[in-house]
């Protein structure tokens, strides 16, 4: 029911356009205030405007994530209900409480206005984007299949801008595996390492798991909403040929 | 006046602050009395009677694990918080098959396995795997695969029937890793069974080869018991079908 939006407070476009959206909004206010003969107290007028965010809305898939539109102004009806006998008092609040409700709009061009920047700045077909800190970083064997494998992080932090996306098929990568035509000793998982204690890039909120391929040379990057496939040329890991 | 009053509210929030942290958060300073222990087991839990306490074992400061024989010598555990100033008993089994005793449910280092196998059950050593099955999705053209994970740890027996092991450190990286990318809103939308990419721990016993398996009286493996609070996982046996080739 209500707009205000719960964001990851580590999401830099986000923090950014809110802090954007809530300077507009003081400006405005402000602005409403010096051309009011009646002026309340600030802490009410932070209170209705509050109130006056409150809205009806109904949520709409946008690219990877959801937005809320506003419809109905909840938040001013109770407002005016509230003050339906102090007629005085309706027309000094009147205005914030409309504000209130037209903030919410302005948060929805701010939340639209972060999506070219998340793009400019986390481009989802750059390596670089998932994998930004090394220092920590570690391999694991996920399978008992996989031999002992150590990282080879020079060659990672090299290809980091180097490797290139590639397709996912991950119908065929499953049954390629599971095929009991094929013999036994060639059907390996194809995933069979993990790389732990990386670092996304600065302010983007993401959180990955990390699945490195048999060969070294390709990574499956899992985020909370997508996966990403990276071929490089060479291998990321000393252990496999 | 008011300086007073000011002195009064000071001296009673400090009063109240202190209490609360002696009551919630204090530590305790002493373990119960083997006696005590069961007594209160034996009070709480009817269906067995517990006849000795084994041992009592402090995980950290605040969590107790204690072992014990049952009247129908069957070998349990139990396991106790310290909360509210008292040991309280959250848990119990009456067999001593091993369960997974997760602390602090968002951080997978806390986890231990604790075990009271059953002196009957000569098998040498315990084989725990940590396993995920393999998976793809397709929605609306967004692909995913999840590798196949399977990885063992074997843990040999001592000579005490009871012991509390730690998850290797890659185990709980993965399970940290597993939860931190979980994301319920994207697994409601897809009809797949979102329990089918999740991690499993299963064990076996590993025998020694040239007496079999008639060793395994698997008197272990079934019992009741309950839990009240706390997040508590029994471990099965694995199923062979779920393990993969391990050349």
């Amino acid at each position: 029911m209500l707009v205000i939006n719960f964001y990851f407070v580590n999401h830099f476009p986000s923090v950014l356009m809110d802090i954007i959206a809530f300077i507009i909004i003081a400006i405005l206010a402000n602005r409403i205030y010096k051309n009011q003969e009646e002026k309340p107290k600030i802490w009410k007028v932070l209170l209705i405007l509050f109130i006056g965010l409150f809205a009806f809305s109904f949520t709409l898939p946008v690219y990877d994530t959801f937005v809320k539109i506003p419809i109905l102004p909840l938040g001013v009806w109770i407002l005016y209900f509230v003050f339906r006998n102090k007629v005085e008092k309706w027309m000094m609040y009147r205005r914030f409480a409309w504000l209130g409700f037209l903030a919410n709009f302005i948060f929805l061009v701010a939340a639209f206005a972060s999506f070219p920047i998340e793009e400019a700045l986390y481009p989802q077909d750059k390596l670089s984007t998932y994998i930004a800190r090394t220092d920590q970083a570690n391999i694991f064997a996920l399978h008992t299949s996989a031999k002992e494998a150590t990282l080879k992080k020079g060659v990672l932090n090299k290809q980091l801008s180097e490797m290139q996306p590639e397709p996912i098929d991950s119908q065929r990568w499953y049954n390629d595996i599971v095929n009991i035509d094929v013999p036994q000793e060639e059907r390996k998982e194809k995933f069979p390492f993990q790389i732990m204690g990386t670092e996304p890039r600065w302010g983007s909120a993401l959180k990955t798991a990390i699945f490195v391929e048999r060969d070294g040379k390709g990574l499956l990057i899992t985020t909370q909403k997508k996966q990403y496939y990276f071929r490089s040329n060479e291998s990321l890991v000393k252990g496999v040929e | 006046m008011s300086k007073k009053l000011l002195f009064i509210i000071g001296i009673l929030s400090f009063c109240i602050t202190a209490g609360v942290y002696w009551y919630y958060l204090s530590e305790p300073s002493t373990l119960p009395k083997k006696e005590e222990l069961k007594n209160r087991i034996n009070r709480v839990y009817s269906d067995t009677e517990v006849v000795s306490i084994q041992d009592t074992i402090l995980l950290d400061s605040r969590h107790l694990y204690v072992p014990f024989i049952s009247k129908n010598n069957d070998y349990g555990s139990s396991f106790w918080v310290w909360k509210k100033r008292k040991w309280e008993i959250e848990a119990l089994n009456d067999v001593g098959q091993p369960i997974l005793w997760k602390i602090d449910n968002k951080d997978p280092s806390s986890y231990r396995i604790v075990w009271n196998i059953h002196p009957e059950d000569q098998f040498k050593a315990a084989e725990f795997y940590l396993s995920r099955d393999r998976g793809y999705e397709i929605t609306n053209g967004i692909e995913f695969y999840y590798p196949k994970v399977q990885l063992n740890k074997e843990f040999t027996l001592s000579e005490k029937s009871y012991r509390i092991k730690k998850l290797p450190r890659n185990w709980a990286s993965i399970i940290q890793s597993t939860n931190n990318i979980h994301n319920p809103d994207r697994m409601s939308i897809l009809d797949g069974d979102n329990a089918e990419h999740s991690l499993l721990i299963a064990w076996k016993p590993v025998f020694d080869k040239k007496n079999g398996d008639d060793i395994f009286s698997k008197r272990s493996i079934s019992g009741g018991g309950f839990s009240n609070g706390g997040d508590y996982d029994i471990i099965s046996l694995v199923e062979e079908h779920q393990l993969e080739n391990q050349q």
